[in-house]
């Protein structure tokens, strides 16, 4: 009884760790301006996951005064943001986190 | 200019309206099962066990719609609020603890389809999901609370001098 006991905690150990996949492993940065990749591009929550040159993953939820903006400055729309392209963001930190001031597409 | 009162019936107030159903009846659930445990009485023990059923069912029904409502909630706090992670971090203890509910719920429907000697089995199993999921429950709540106490979400900051209810 004791061994089916042990069993069932470590199966439940590795139960509720399997189902941790959903949380990345994110970083919160200093404010300022980064390039980087974009990784993830979720429309339906309006957030993006960017990989910046120094190898950190930063989590950007857009709020309404978040700017998409071209290569040129001009003013472009989220659904304008790809997967695996290459971008500029301007962050300021506030709290635990980061909020987008503009995404710049650079290509 | 006075400002306006926001609406109690706003999307992100969707999720406190539905969650304290699944809390109680959960922690019921759990609560039963462990009373389960030392009540010898045949009469109070078939009562207990079916106030387990009855609980869990209950629970994991409007568990997760509270689930649902809380995805409503999430995408609009999760630009307010100062630090997210502790709100991904309820997000993510509530899936797991529900779904450790569910099996057990499951479990638990099973053992009327099954023979015997595997009843026994499968009611010390759920027995221990039950345990169990009731530390995440309590773990979820805790960090609700955190959530709502401490970094005001789903709130709203009446002006300095009230002036919207005024009457």
């Amino acid at each position: 009884m004791n061994k089916l006991i042990l069993g069932l905690l470590v199966g439940c150990v590795f139960f509720l760790s399997s189902c941790g996949g959903e949380n990345k492993n994110t970083t919160v940065v200093d404010s300022g301006t980064y390039t980087g990749i974009l990784q993830e591009v979720d429309a339906a929550e309006q957030e993006i996951y960017v990989k910046t040159a120094n190898d950190k993953l930063v989590e950007l939820y857009f709020t309404e005064q978040t700017k998409v903006l071209t290569n040129n400055g001009e003013t472009s729309a989220f659904n304008e943001l790809k997967e695996n392209g290459k971008v500029e963001i301007t962050v300021e930190k506030k709290g635990n986190k980061n909020v987008p001031i503009s995404v710049k597409i650079l290509n | 200019m006075v400002a306006e009162i926001p609406s109690i019936w706003r999307e992100e107030l969707w999720h406190p309206l539905s969650v304290h159903l699944p809390i109680a009846t959960l922690f019921l659930s759990s609560l039963a099962a462990i009373i389960a445990i030392v009540v010898k009485n045949k009469v109070y023990k078939l009562f207990v066990q079916q106030t387990i059923l009855a609980m869990l069912a209950i629970g994991v029904i409007s568990g997760w719609i509270a689930i649902y409502t809380g995805e409503l909630a999430y995408t609009i706090e999760v630009r307010k609020i100062c630090d997210p992670e502790v709100l991904q971090e309820h997000q993510w203890w509530a899936y797991t603890t529900l779904i450790v509910y569910s099996v057990a719920l499951g479990l638990k429907i099973s053992t009327k389809f099954i023979a015997v000697k595997f009843s026994n089995i499968i009611k010390h199993l759920s027995l221990f999901l039950l345990f169990v999921a009731l530390l995440g429950l309590s773990y979820t709540g805790h960090l609700g609370a955190s959530l709502v106490y401490q970094q005001g979400a789903g709130t709203y900051q009446p002006s300095a001098n009230c002036s919207e209810f005024a009457k």
